[in-house]
């Protein structure tokens, strides 16, 4: 009975203990540096360019304009007539206007040598 | 002749070989200088530029997936289709994918352009700036185009005003 109590008293079984030590430790490392590595990814902008690739799915905060008329969809419209045209040119109107709000996207005059402050 | 003809050679592969800078010592010298600052702009360039590639894809998703599309669906079962809305329909669906493969490849080129040690190789670095710049281009008229064909499917919805 001595003995076999002598087989889990972890002050005497320092091998036991050391590896329980050795698991806690890698877990805890593993989870550092895997929160580094995704700190590091989100804060380089590479997060951006993978999300950028098709497939992918803009934030929330990203779409907060588009929200507005998410629900419309003519294909959920029943009917075709004067009235469900004349609603579908107002909601087309709207992403439109949404797409213009957006200033000059791939502006050629962004990569000039004045705006990345090359001297010519 | 034939030493006309070596000459020749000689002054063609030279032509050929020897790449032609576009950099000046000042643009040079600059460069060096500016390296980090550089990269840091350029750097902010792709995480905006990669913003408005999510914001208008989704976009042109949305128009043609909720606005296009349904439409047309609906025009052909009602036999009041014509051959814009269709040439419209395939032009916005091809648009859309161009738009994404051009994105694809202009962020490869920035970001090997962000990889190039601006400090030692300052003619390698303008060199494929310039090139990103063609490609920026592209990018850039892909929108336009992306923009011309919603405001043309505007147009054939608007002359369908009085037809139903």
């Amino acid at each position: 009975m001595t003995e076999k109590k002598k087989r889990f008293d972890w002050g005497e079984n320092k091998g036991g203990m050391n590896l329980v030590f050795l698991g806690i430790a890698s877990v805890a490392i593993a989870i550092i540096t895997v929160s580094i590595s995704l700190i590091v990814y989100h804060n380089s902008g590479d997060i951006y360019l993978d999300r950028s690739r098709p497939g992918f799915l803009p934030d929330e905060e990203e779409i907060e304009a588009e929200e507005v008329e998410e629900d419309y969809d003519f294909g959920k419209v029943e009917k075709l007539d004067a009235g469900t045209i004349e609603e579908y040119l107002k909601n087309l109107n709207i992403e439109v206007k949404a797409i213009d709000m957006y200033e000059k996207p791939f502006d050629a005059s962004v990569l000039s040598d004045e705006n990345l402050g090359i001297s010519e | 002749m034939k030493r006309f003809l070596m000459v020749m050679m000689v002054l063609v592969l030279g032509f050929v070989s020897i790449p032609v800078s576009a950099i000046s010592d000042t643009q040079k010298e600059s460069i060096i200088e500016k390296c980090d600052n550089i990269k840091t702009n350029l750097k902010t360039v792709q995480r905006n530029d990669s913003r408005a590639r999510v914001f208008l894809g989704a976009y042109y998703e949305t128009i043609l997936t909720r606005y296009i599309t349904p439409l047309n669906i609906k025009l052909v079962e009602k036999n009041l289709s014509n051959a814009g809305f269709v040439e419209n329909q395939n032009g916005f669906a091809s648009g859309k994918t161009i738009f994404a493969n051009d994105f694809t490849k202009y962020q490869q080129m920035l970001e090997e352009l962000v990889a190039v040690d601006c400090k030692t190789e300052p003619e390698k670095f303008y060199n494929e700036l310039v090139d990103v710049r063609k490609r920026r281009k592209i990018m850039e008229q892909d929108v336009l185009k992306m923009r011309q064909l919603i405001s043309e499917q505007t147009k054939l919805v608007e002359g369908l005003r009085g037809k139903i």
